[in-house]
């Protein structure tokens, strides 16, 4: 954030007269000090923060709840709507294993996909290892490779998969 | 976003006001409704402590804070109030005449119109907006204990959610679940209102602890600084457990103030509340609470039921927070930062050279203009002059605490095993938000302070006549 010096200059009139009744109403010189700076970095910072924020208020202005309730999505997928997709496909209450690669096939925890996917996929719950779950959330990985039998493998956005596991 | 979900936002956090009045009547802080004007900021953010706190005790038990189990314990508590009719003496308001009360509205006025404006952005901007952890972390528990019904062992205690932080404890989420429970949903887009009102209600309490104590004219500029720092606003934003942590820290840093210099124990009582709320909403607490009682023993050393009652306190606020430790344990969740860490002399001498970044790291956060504005250079040059003149045993305990928060924070990141560059980019700027906070709001108290050294100190009382200081209540009670 970036100071305007002409601004900071002029914060410094409230600033003196801050000091200057401090001074007669208390009788301490250094609380006036105390107190004109406080006056002075205050008035200076407070419109940049007001604009900052009013700013940041009209960004938000026109989403609706269900936009406000999935932004993070934006951030870890290029398709957010299969965070939608994974909850459709996969029941309440199920289990699932989240099986994610970096580009060179290391298997990776996934980032804010993972976190993203653990939160808006609750209350299906995801567990350590494939031999617990009943279904296989994978990204950049074919869920097919994941250790256990798997069965319906869906592709729900480019790299992105769902399979069930088969008992 | 549906209006009717932040009136339902707003009921969870009237439930908490309900709470928060009734500890503070039987504390002996009110009596009339009248008398809970001048404390009812304190009791919102006691209201949400003692919530909060009984909630993370209540989930470590099995229970799930629905929205009934959370009306009849705020029910409960507002009703204890009225077990007894305590006798409430309410000392003389400072006011300010002529110019000075002219500075001081003026500084309240843009105090509140901040707070508007921070009010607007709340209840547009969506949670992930800035940040990550909010989201990432505390958002993810809160839907885990609401659609789960409780501490679900499978996310609390299960391996492939140990990325969020599973051995934190609970007082955040705790409060987001009982918002749902109240939304009847998860109108997560509403969160950042939540955050708001603990702000808020955090400036008022600060406002209403000190109003019988500091000057307005001092009081409001200082607290309209805190308010407007950039990093109070980005912290905001983050709709993280670091600000709320500082908020119910300060708070009780600031209510044990008022008990050594008063010897009052209705504010041990108090700031126990509040450090119990802080234990109860991040591991950091831990170590601001040592910090916490340490600067409070040696501030009433010599006072022998002072040194008791402090002790009590201690005992309370730590058996808060044993049912959650007892639960994580019970459950092996590891620490990711474990407590061997701190006190292994082999693990702290093999790290000594993370004592200069550390150092480094949280001075440059605490000192940036563009994040705390100027809180601690202006406490850091009021302090020596506080301590020198006065000898007030209150100005030493606020510094010696101040000290200590910042030892504490060079040790944590010494002893810590996660990459010390990595904490001094991301972690050092949430880390000082608690001792900054602190800083910020005994900055107005050490001017006061310095105002009672014997100077010609004019103020006038409610009945417009010009006084010193000490004539018009302004000194502490003599003990």
């Amino acid at each position: 954030m970036t100071l305007p010096g002409a601004w900071a200059v002029a914060a410094l009139v409230p600033a003196l007269g801050a000091w200057y009744v401090t001074y007669r109403e208390l009788g301490s010189r250094l609380a006036a000090v105390g107190a004109a700076l406080a006056v002075a970095v205050t008035v200076a910072y407070l419109p940049l923060q007001i604009d900052h924020a009013v700013k940041r208020a009209d960004t938000y202005e026109e989403l609706t709840r269900p936009q406000a309730e999935r932004f993070p999505a934006h951030r870890v997928h290029p398709s957010p709507q299969v965070f939608d997709r994974l909850r459709a496909r996969i029941p309440d209450h199920a289990t699932y294993f989240l099986y994610v690669k970096d580009s060179t096939g290391e298997l990776v925890s996934g980032g804010g996909f993972r976190h993203w996917t653990l939160g808006w996929l609750l209350p299906r719950v995801a567990v350590a290892t494939p031999r617990q779950a009943g279904w296989i959330v994978s990204r950049f990985a074919d869920p097919r490779t994941a250790g256990v039998t798997v069965g319906g493998v869906r592709t729900l956005a480019p790299n992105t998969f769902v399979a069930r596991v088969r008992r | 976003m549906k209006p009717t979900d932040a009136l339902q936002l707003l009921a969870a956090n009237a439930c908490f006001l309900v709470a928060g009045a009734g500890i503070l009547r039987l504390l002996g802080f009110w009596r009339s409704v009248r008398d809970l004007l001048f404390v009812v900021a304190i009791a919102y953010m006691a209201g949400v402590a003692v919530v909060g706190v009984l909630a993370t005790i209540g989930l470590s038990v099995g229970l799930s804070v629905s929205g009934p189990e959370v009306l009849v314990l705020c029910g409960l508590l507002g009703t204890a109030g009225f077990l007894r009719k305590p006798d409430v003496a309410r000392r003389p308001t400072a006011r300010p005449g002529g110019a000075a009360l002219v500075v001081s509205i003026a500084a309240a006025v843009a105090l509140v119109g901040y707070l508007a404006v921070l009010l607007l952005v709340s209840y547009r901007e969506p949670m992930g907006a800035v940040g990550y952890d909010g989201w990432a972390i505390w958002l993810t528990k809160a839907k885990a204990i609401y659609l789960l019904g409780g501490l679900d062992e499978r996310v609390f205690a299960g391996q492939a959610y140990s990325s969020i932080n599973r051995d934190y404890p609970l007082l955040v989420p705790a409060v987001e679940a009982i918002d749902f429970h109240f939304m009847r949903g998860m109108a997560t887009g509403l969160l950042h209102l939540q955050f708001w009102l603990l702000l808020a209600g955090f400036v008022a309490a600060v406002a209403q602890i000190l109003r019988d104590r500091v000057q307005p004219v001092l009081l409001w500029p200082a607290l309209l600084m805190v308010a407007a720092a950039p990093a109070v606003l980005r912290q905001l934003d983050l709709a993280a457990g670091d600000l709320v942590l500082a908020t119910f820290f300060t708070l009780g840093a600031l209510a044990a103030w008022r008990f050594v210099d008063e010897a009052d124990p209705r504010w041990l009582a108090l700031a126990v509340l509040f450090l119990a709320a802080a234990l109860a909403t991040k591991r950091d607490a831990l170590g601001f609470a040592a910090a916490f009682f340490l600067a409070l023993g040696i501030a009433t050393y010599g006072r022998r039921r002072g040194l008791r009652l402090v002790t009590a306190g201690l005992g309370v606020a730590v058996a808060t927070i044993v049912p959650w430790y007892v639960w994580i344990a019970r459950h092996h969740v590891p620490s990711k930062h474990p407590a061997s860490a701190f006190v292994n002399p082999a693990h702290l001498a093999s790290t000594a050279d993370r004592i200069g970044p550390a150092l480094n790291a949280l001075a440059s956060q605490s000192f940036r203009l563009d994040r705390w504005l100027l809180v601690l250079p202006l406490l850091l040059l009021v302090a020596p002059f506080v301590v020198v003149r006065t000898r007030a045993a209150s100005g030493t305990f606020a510094l010696l605490l101040l000290g200590l928060l910042f030892v504490w924070l060079v040790w944590a990141l010494w002893a810590d095993p996660f990459s010390i560059a990595s904490l001094a980019v991301r972690g050092a700027d949430r880390l000082v938000t608690t001792p900054l906070l602190v800083a910020g709001v005994f900055l107005p108290v050490l001017l006061a302070e310095l105002t009672r050294e014997g100077g010609p100190a004019r103020v006038r009382d409610r009945t417009g006549e010009s006084r010193g200081a000490a004539e018009r209540g302004l000194e502490a009670p003599t003990r």
